[in-house]
């Protein structure tokens, strides 16, 4: 394994990754790159103390197959995004999961699946799939170690049916809830930035004041955008 | 009653006046009329005062925040964030002035009058938002009706409660999809003055809290309480364009927003090449798109958050220069980067 691969791993596991990076990760399936990813992982947790048992959790295949659809999702947005993950059973979309994670899908053989499953049931649990991914890189936002225990429940169900009624009912909810998280025709996550530098707010607040400007009347909140302005005011412009 | 009258008796005067005098008939018109209107108001007043629903609560709140004279310290929290600050707020013959000022750490002060807003730095340093009358102009217009959209918010009277000494009323403005904030809100009873309010996301997390602790309403204010603080000299004077100009970008281009959550309209004008920003509002949640070409001290990319408000930053390439897309508004992170990536050049409209 190259030295890019193990930096694209690193960038990665700290949200730093760009389009090629997360490219490069998910086309290498091979085991070498599941054992850096979670000895990176385990690393982490060593310095930031937090639950080891998320860092197994392979979800590559089905981030692949998410970033896949999104083309397919794209178009189709006439269609209500939540219908059918909405109208299908947690036991389809656990199934259209196996089809996913077997192999990288090609296009067509993906739109069979999603025609026999729905769509939207694939990508409802691709993006559950994301989602753990998301978690597992933005650890040090501070998302509590029961949050991250649901989640690894939640895609172990989707790796394997589960037969029990009342875990069925569960997971549709969690199955709901994932999807309606990242339902905007794109699965990502937007990057939140954690540290100002100086500069960094003194931008934004001259971004802040003018944008209070263009809605001191606008918004009908009286005071409220200057409220913002004056309550940032004293790192500077 | 007396409205079923008032309508029924215009025709028959408007007949007889024809044949009669007309000048009795006019002053029978006018009693009728005035007599009809009087008894209407009072009639329909008495018990919309009692129940008045969360629309009319909001349109008050709106009325009272620009219309009346208060004075007081508020405290607004905003993720890690708190700061006390002070508010004089007059309207006087049709002008809305006000002063809010830092109590907190250093000194800062912002003093608006009408659409004029400058803010005092502390070192006496002055940043002023360049007035471009024609923008302004046409956002209030656009919004002198605002409210916000029945089926993007659940608009609900909760409840009353008493704060800092006054009765309040509890309005709730739930955001019914993922592109936009949930507001409560804490109304005084007798004036409509927003006392508190808690701005939350989807997950029902508080992102912003905004509540007075003192507040009153004087009858007159003087016009130096209106004054900013700051002693001495103004030590810089900085101007912050509100639209840029800027015809030597390349080929003036003009900026589509192709995407934009359902219910979000654009209140600026329509964007003309080389203009940079453009305002969309839902009616009470509004966002800020500004495209710029990179500078050296650009945010970096991605969401960066302050409470309720989020600015987006994302680049764009076209041709081989770089632009800079900032969406800022009181919206989802979400949202601001789904728009912000939609902004694309339009090519079709380029200037001569």
């Amino acid at each position: 394994m190259d030295q890019r691969l193990k930096e694209s791993i690193s960038a990665l596991m700290d949200d730093e990754a760009n389009e090629l990076e997360l490219q490069r990760v998910l086309s290498n399936s091979d085991e070498e790159v599941s054992a850096t990813w979670q000895r990176y992982h385990q690393i982490r947790q060593v310095i930031r103390e937090s639950d080891p048992e998320i860092s197994s959790i392979d979800v590559r295949s089905a981030v692949s197959v998410s970033l896949n659809y999104d083309e397919l999702d794209a178009m189709d947005d006439d269609v209500d995004p939540f219908a059918s993950s909405q109208s299908s059973s947690s036991f389809d979309s656990g199934q259209s999961v196996v089809h996913a994670q077997n192999t990288q899908m090609p296009a067509d053989e993906a739109k069979q699946v999603s025609s026999k499953f729905g769509i939207r049931s694939v990508l409802a649990v691709a993006a559950s799939g994301l989602f753990a991914l998301v978690l597992a890189t933005q650890y040090q936002q501070g998302l509590d170690s029961n949050k991250g225990g649901a989640l690894v429940a939640d895609s172990s169900q989707a790796e394997a049916p589960v037969e029990n009624e009342a875990l069925k009912s569960q997971s549709k909810e969690q199955f709901t809830t994932v999807a309606v998280s990242s339902q905007p025709s794109n699965d990502r996550a937007p990057k939140i930035i954690e540290h100002f530098s100086e500069e960094h707010a003194k931008r934004f607040n001259e971004y802040l004041l003018r944008h209070a400007e263009h809605s001191v009347y606008g918004s009908g909140q009286g005071i409220m955008p200057l409220a913002r302005v004056a309550s940032v005011n004293s790192v500077g412009i | 009653m007396y409205l079923v009258l008032k309508m029924y008796s215009l025709p028959r005067l408007s007949r007889s006046r024809k044949q009669t005098n007309k000048g009795w008939s006019l002053v029978a018109l006018l009693t009728a009329l005035c007599l009809g209107w009087s008894s209407f108001v009072s009639a329909e007043s008495a018990p919309a005062k009692a129940q008045l629903s969360a629309q009319d609560w909001l349109m008050k709140m709106q009325e009272a925040s620009v219309q009346s004279n208060y004075k007081g310290t508020f405290v607004f929290t905003r993720g890690r964030m708190t700061s006390t600050v002070q508010i004089v707020h007059r309207y006087q013959e049709g002008v809305e002035q006000e002063r809010l000022t830092q109590l907190d750490g250093e000194m800062g002060e912002i003093v608006r009058t009408g659409s004029e807003v400058m803010c005092v730095l502390p070192n006496n340093r002055v940043v002023k938002v360049e007035q471009d009358d024609k923008f302004s102009n046409r956002i209030v217009s656009a919004f002198s009706g605002f409210m916000p959209k029945h089926d993007r918010y659940e608009l609900q009277v909760k409840g009353f409660q008493r704060l800092i000494g006054r009765q309040s009323v509890q309005v709730a403005v739930e955001a019914q999809d993922k592109d936009r904030l949930s507001y409560y809100l804490w109304l005084d009873k007798d004036t409509g003055l927003l006392l508190k309010s808690k701005v939350v996301d989807d997950k029902a997390q508080e992102l912003e809290r905004f509540h007075y602790t003192v507040l009153e309403f004087p009858e007159t204010i003087a016009d130096e309480e209106l004054n900013p603080i700051s002693k001495g000299a103004v030590v810089s004077h900085k101007m912050i364009p509100t639209v840029k100009k800027d015809r030597m970008w390349p080929g003036a281009l003009s900026w589509q927003v192709s995407w934009v959550p359902d219910g979000y309209s654009r209140i600026s004008s329509m964007p003309k090449p080389g203009h940079n920003v453009q305002v969309y509002s839902d009616g009470l949640a509004t966002f800020t798109v500004f495209v710029e070409q990179v500078e050296s001290n650009a945010m970096p990319e991605g969401a960066s958050i302050v409470g309720a408000t989020v600015a987006y930053f994302h680049k764009v390439m076209t041709g081989d220069h770089h632009y800079g897309v900032t969406v800022m508004g009181e919206i989802p992170a979400m949202t601001a980067m789904m728009v912000a990536e939609s902004v694309k050049p339009d090519m079709a409209n380029e200037a001569p």
